[in-house]
């Protein structure tokens, strides 16, 4: 069975640092999808995680126009320094961009803000009313802020990225506990691990993600062709779970 | 798909610090029929953490459940000079037990300490691959410096670095020893990275290595079958190469 890919971890732009065999045009990220049967990808731009979200998350309107199989996600932050919009102004900026699922990259070294809600937490609570779902790379903030985070927003659809192959002790029981956690699957890499965990909690909390323009996106596409689970189980996780979450959506 | 695929460096095992979910031999015999790898080269979780000794007897029984389908390497421990010198000879009179590994991380030493010369001494007397842990700069420089003191031995540096100033480093080292090779275990697999490591390495000196059950083998395997590279080269990366390193080394005396 040919399985629909719809990728939900990509990123466009120019980075600082690159490494060979990487690219950063939309043309070469539409080639590559192409070539490795990928559909459709969310995507978000790296000058809004590496530079200004307010000004990074602007570009991909023109570049998302072109391409209908690209889907714009922004970089979201608090509000408060005046550098970025405060909820209910992102609210309607996000509606008017056809805006798909926010990131955050809180960390000290990236964004360097509080998730907490005295920082984010009219940020967050926007996002949850409107059931955007809201993508973290799991060493933006480590394990123990997640489980504040899926507490304190329950209607918050939160997809764990870049779990990497370690990380099961807190999954499992994240999973057990939270309805509203997601996982993405480009480094979550433990050996049958993904069966394993759709055993316990199902498949329907299981995104398909490449990581690209970084990691590998042909290994990535082979990795869930070849899951060891029914062809219904495989769909969801390819493309399946992310229609559903953005067809979730209220904004 | 290629015709032989043997995955280099692969462990077996539970492990302290994470969940391995498909640990045990079974389970890694059904991850190979899965994507059709014929043959996997195992040494035990427990060897580079734990009990050096029941350790490597964990991966005897692997070989002895599935003959001909796992390779064997012994982990060397060189905290136990003495043990390993009586264990050696003895793991290697079974024919299933084909390579040596060396983890001089998790043993907190370094390629350079005395005490790995015997195991050094003994690849090289027998033609057997010594896979290591190599992850920096300081590691390819010993392996360049070893590889040209014991020719007879074949070394492996398992992950080709990691990171791709190392991975370059690596490739210096590789191009110029006819026996030293670099695998493609990673778990940051990044993005046609393959394709990389062929034009600084050549294909004939990459092997696949996955770091199965550690890590998951599709991704890796997925990311060579997708390489732009031309068939022959895939083919000698998935089995060619490691193959005749296997059929080159000399049965120990029994």
């Amino acid at each position: 069975m040919a399985l629909d890919f719809f990728d939900c971890n990509c990123c466009i732009g120019r980075s600082a640092v690159t490494n060979p065999g990487s690219f950063y045009a939309t043309d070469e990220l539409v080639s590559r999808m192409s070539d490795y049967g990928i559909g459709r990808a969310l995507i978000y731009h790296t000058i809004a995680r590496d530079h200004s979200p307010a000004e990074g998350n602007l570009l991909l309107s023109d570049i998302t126009r072109d391409n209908p199989s690209l889907i714009p996600v922004w970089v979201v932050m608090p509000h408060h320094t005046g550098e970025f919009p405060a909820p209910d102004e992102l609210e309607g900026q996000m509606r008017k961009n056809s805006v798909k699922a926010a990131r955050i990259f809180p960390s000290a070294g990236r964004h360097n803000f509080s998730i907490k809600p005295y920082s984010a937490g009219s940020l967050l609570e926007m996002l949850a009313q409107n059931r955007i779902p809201l993508f973290i790379d799991i060493y933006e903030t480590g394990w123990e802020s997640i489980d504040m985070l899926l507490a304190a927003y329950r209607d918050l659809p939160v997809v764990l990225c870049n779990t990497g192959y370690r990380g099961d002790r807190y999954i499992y029981p994240l999973m057990e506990t939270y309805g509203n956690v997601y996982l993405e699957t480009s480094r979550y890499l433990s050996h049958l691990g993904i069966e394993a965990l759709c055993k316990k909690e199902g498949s329907d909390r299981i995104l398909f993600g490449s990581g690209m323009p970084v990691y590998t996106g042909a290994g990535a596409v082979f990795y869930i062709s070849k899951l060891m689970l029914e062809d219904k189980d495989k769909q969801m996780i390819a493309s399946g779970n992310l229609e559903r979450l953005i067809g979730d959506i209220r904004l | 798909m290629s015709n032989m695929i043997i995955d280099c460096h692969c462990h077996l095992g539970r492990y302290f610090n994470f969940n391995v979910p498909g640990h045990s031999p079974a389970d890694m015999i059904k991850s190979m029929d899965n994507i059709s790898v014929s043959r996997a080269c195992i040494s035990a979780h427990m060897t580079l953490t734990s009990d050096i000794e029941p350790g490597n007897e964990e991966m005897l029984g692997a070989v002895s459940l599935f003959p001909g389908r796992f390779v064997g390497f012994f982990t060397f421990n060189p905290h136990y000079p003495e043990l390993m010198g009586s264990l050696m000879p003895e793991y290697f009179k079974n024919k299933g037990v084909r390579g040596i590994k060396i983890h001089q991380g998790t043993h907190m030493t370094s390629l350079m300490n005395p005490d790995y010369r015997a195991c050094y001494s003994f690849a090289d007397k027998y033609r057997l691959p010594v896979l290591i842990h190599t992850w920096d700069g300081e590691t390819i420089e010993g392996i360049r410096e070893l590889s040209s003191e014991y020719t007879g031995a074949v070394f492996i540096m398992g992950h080709f670095g990691a990171a791709p100033a190392n991975m370059k480093k690596a490739a210096d080292v590789i191009k110029t020893r006819n026996n030293v090779f670099g695998d493609t275990a990673l778990s940051m697999m990044m993005e046609r990275n393959i394709e990389w490591l062929v034009e600084i390495a050549g294909a004939d000196k990459v092997l696949y290595g996955t770091d199965m059950p550690f890590i998951d083998p599709r991704a890796c395997l997925g990311r060579i079958l997708g390489a732009h590279i031309s068939v022959p080269d895939r083919e000698r990366i998935l089995g060619m190469n490691f193959n005749e390193i296997l059929e080159n080394v000399k049965d120990h005396e029994n």
